[in-house]
């Protein structure tokens, strides 16, 4: 992990008496989320939209009615960088660059290489590098797959059969847990949880007992794959979000393309990424 | 499972996505390409003079790119991913879809941030075009209110 490779380009630069209100646009434009800074051709530093926020007008309505637009617009880049500009060398390492930003009130400093400028490194950047560590020390791959499949007893159902053979064989690769979760709409919520329903309780049991058949058919031998089935009532994407948070799912598998409005309702809602087949 | 895993990449630092890509292939490896999709650029003319051709301006913009991602690429190599970073110009769908069938991929992984009305009639429905149309399985994840991979 170096400098190197979690420095921003250094974007455009701007001159340190410069209106904060036009450096504020110029930060949100610029690709690399930062501009340099001059004074009198001198670089000072470099400009973050952290450093806009913090020394811009208040975003509250409450308190803007107090900031006199004649007062706010005085506001330069110079009241955003404040003291000393930050300057690391590019060998130098990442826990360097932090102390030197943690000392002072910048959050972003200067990567040089020689006398030149190669690069902006933000305080962003660097939680980004801590972020980066956590996960490889973390467990790396997925543990818990969850497959929405789609009417299990039809022979008609491509999108379900290739969903689940992709979650399968990702299940597998991971050794992850896989639930196969297939939601009734028109099941009473009562019989899927194994209770009394009234008068066509039977029909319902039995329209249960039939789903869980063709869904143990279609997954097939798993060998030695741990999976489990979960047959829900109700609203089809309700349920799939349901099981997905109450399985901690890492990632939902969903057929139908193209065009699904399933596969789309479950991506804005999802808890996970959904892997659409 | 996949081992040849398309990125498209929106931001400097695609954080959830490069979560993703490792997660996903993490235990067979693979190689994972970055795919950014810029605007058409058109040459600046000026008092009836052209001041930047289309590739001057096409080259500029690539090369800004293509350096935001080489961090991001390294980072990926480090992990033992083959990893590379292709620039390309056009509608942003068609774009991915094209690199898609190229580079023979085998998964599409693509971030779905929520658009403003004015921003979706303009760019138009990028995930959902990239879901209709896409010849291999598509990886979506939103930009938030949701765990990484």
């Amino acid at each position: 992990m170096s400098i190197k490779t979690f420095m921003r380009s250094p974007g455009r630069t701007l001159d340190i008496r410069d209106h904060l209100s036009d450096a504020a646009r110029e930060v949100r434009l610029e690709p690399a989320g930062c501009v340099l800074v001059k004074d009198r051709g001198a670089l000072v530093g470099a400009l973050t939209p952290a450093d806009v926020h913090a020394a811009g007008p208040s975003t509250l309505p409450a308190l803007a009615v107090y900031e006199h637009a004649s007062l706010t617009e005085r506001l330069t880049v110079a009241h955003a960088v404040t003291g000393e500009a930050i300057v690391v060398p590019l060998d130098a390492s990442l826990g360097d660059a932090a102390r030197a930003l943690r000392a002072t009130p910048q959050r972003a400093a200067l990567v040089t290489d020689g006398a030149e400028v190669v690069g902006v490194l933000t305080a962003d950047d660097l939680l980004e590098a801590v972020i980066e560590r956590l996960e490889r020390d973390g467990p790396s791959g997925l543990a818990r797959v969850l497959v929405a499949v789609s009417q299990p007893a039809s022979p008609a159902a491509p999108g379900s059969r290739s969903a689940l053979q992709v979650a399968l064989r990702i299940a597998r690769l991971h050794d992850a847990m896989l639930t196969v979760v297939h939601v009734m709409p028109r099941l009473s919520p009562a019989i899927a949880e194994g209770l009394s329903a009234g008068i066509d309780a039977d029909v319902q049991r039995w329209r249960l007992a039939e789903a869980r058949t063709s869904l143990g058919r279609l997954i097939g031998d798993v060998d030695g794959l741990a999976v489990r089935t979960d047959i829900r009532a109700g609203d089809v994407v309700d349920g799939v979000l349901a099981a997905a948070a109450g399985t901690s799912a890492d990632l939902i598998v969903v057929g139908g393309r193209p065009g699904s409005v399933l596969a789309r309702a479950v991506i804005r809602r999802s808890p996970c990424p959904v892997l659409v087949v | 499972m996949f081992t040849r895993a398309l990125v498209v990449v929106d931001r400097p630092a695609p954080r959830q996505l490069l979560s993703w890509a490792r997660r996903l292939m993490a235990p067979a490896g693979g190689d994972v390409r970055l795919l950014v999709v810029l605007p058409e650029v058109r040459a600046v003319v000026a008092d009836g003079r052209t001041v930047a051709f289309t590739d001057q301006q096409e080259d500029g913009a690539r090369r800004a790119a293509e350096f935001a991602l080489d961090g991001v690429v390294a980072r990926l190599r480090e992990d033992g991913l083959g990893a590379s970073a292709e620039v390309r110009f056009g509608k942003p769908s068609a774009a991915v879809l094209a690199a898609a069938r190229a580079w023979r991929a085998e998964v599409v992984a693509i971030l779905e941030r929520p658009a403003r009305r004015w921003r979706a009639w303009l760019e138009g429905d990028v995930v959902g075009d990239i879901l209709k149309l896409s010849p291999v399985p598509v990886l979506v994840a939103r930009s938030s209110g949701q765990r990484s991979a």
